[in-house]
């Protein structure tokens, strides 16, 4: 189970890594361990964005304007009484492939940084550009279905 | 300047600290010893993330790889005024319900 420290951001695995790792040893593992573990990633991963920065841009605000950007799309469609059961398949597929394609990326740019992320040399990254062109697809079926 | 706000794990991070510098396993076992608290290691880290970052604690270089905390002149500081506000406000309940 120590595996769970991979979870950490990977500036903090550096930092924290090595002196965590001997304090789970030297502990009997515990579903409470497991829990608090877990709390411990999301909040590491919470203060990694909220300080983190890209293009200028503090990720976390980024975050903010890509969900804020998601849900006017969903609200605007949402009130549409001709939306048949295929828009809205389209639309949750494309919902759901720029969440992951976003998240992956996300998590790709802490553990290798601002280069390998941009490239498409990464199995993180060809899966990360697979989704968006998934949403991309999506959302342009969407779209069709709807005018 | 805004005043921190840390949580309780945090106060009792800086109250094992005060006595002496401490490695993350020695901080767990002074809480658990002392406030029958059961700290969990994410819990543990991720308050000594925030007060390293705010400056009241500083890691001391070691080769080994559990690393001692110090508590910094601006962290004592901290403690003594989060221990006087506390003391203020324990007093003033303790007055209220008559106790003293």
């Amino acid at each position: 189970m120590k595996w769970f420290i991979y979870l950490y951001p990977r500036s903090w695995r550096k930092r924290y890594g090595d002196e965590l790792f001997d304090l789970l040893e030297q502990k009997d593992w515990t579903f409470f361990m497991t829990i608090d573990l877990l709390r411990g990633i999301v909040d590491a991963w919470k203060i990694e964005i909220n300080e983190r920065e890209v293009f200028g841009i503090r990720m976390s605000n980024a975050l903010l304007l890509v969900g804020l950007i998601n849900i006017l799309i969903i609200l605007q469609y949402r009130s549409s009484q001709e939306v048949i059961l295929m828009e809205q398949i389209a639309l949750i597929i494309a919902m759901v492939s720029f969440f992951l394609a976003v998240s992956i990326f996300i998590v790709h740019l802490f553990k290798e940084g601002l280069q390998k992320a941009f490239s498409i040399s990464t199995k993180l990254s060809k899966m990360s550009l697979g989704f968006m062109g998934l949403y991309g697809l999506s959302i342009i079926a969407f779209l069709v279905l709807t005018n | 300047m805004k005043k921190d706000r840390f949580s309780e794990p945090s106060l009792f991070i800086l109250i094992s600290l005060a006595e002496k510098d401490c490695h993350g396993y020695a901080i767990m076992e002074d809480i658990e010893k002392n406030y029958s608290i059961k700290l969990g290691a994410g819990t543990l880290y991720g308050a000594i993330t925030r007060l390293e970052k705010a400056g009241y604690i500083q890691v001391l270089e070691s080769d080994d790889r559990k690393k001692p905390y110090r508590l910094t002149d601006a962290g004592r500081e901290y403690l003594s005024n989060q221990i006087k506000d506390i003391q203020a406000i324990t007093t003033l309940g303790a007055k209220r319900l008559g106790l003293i």
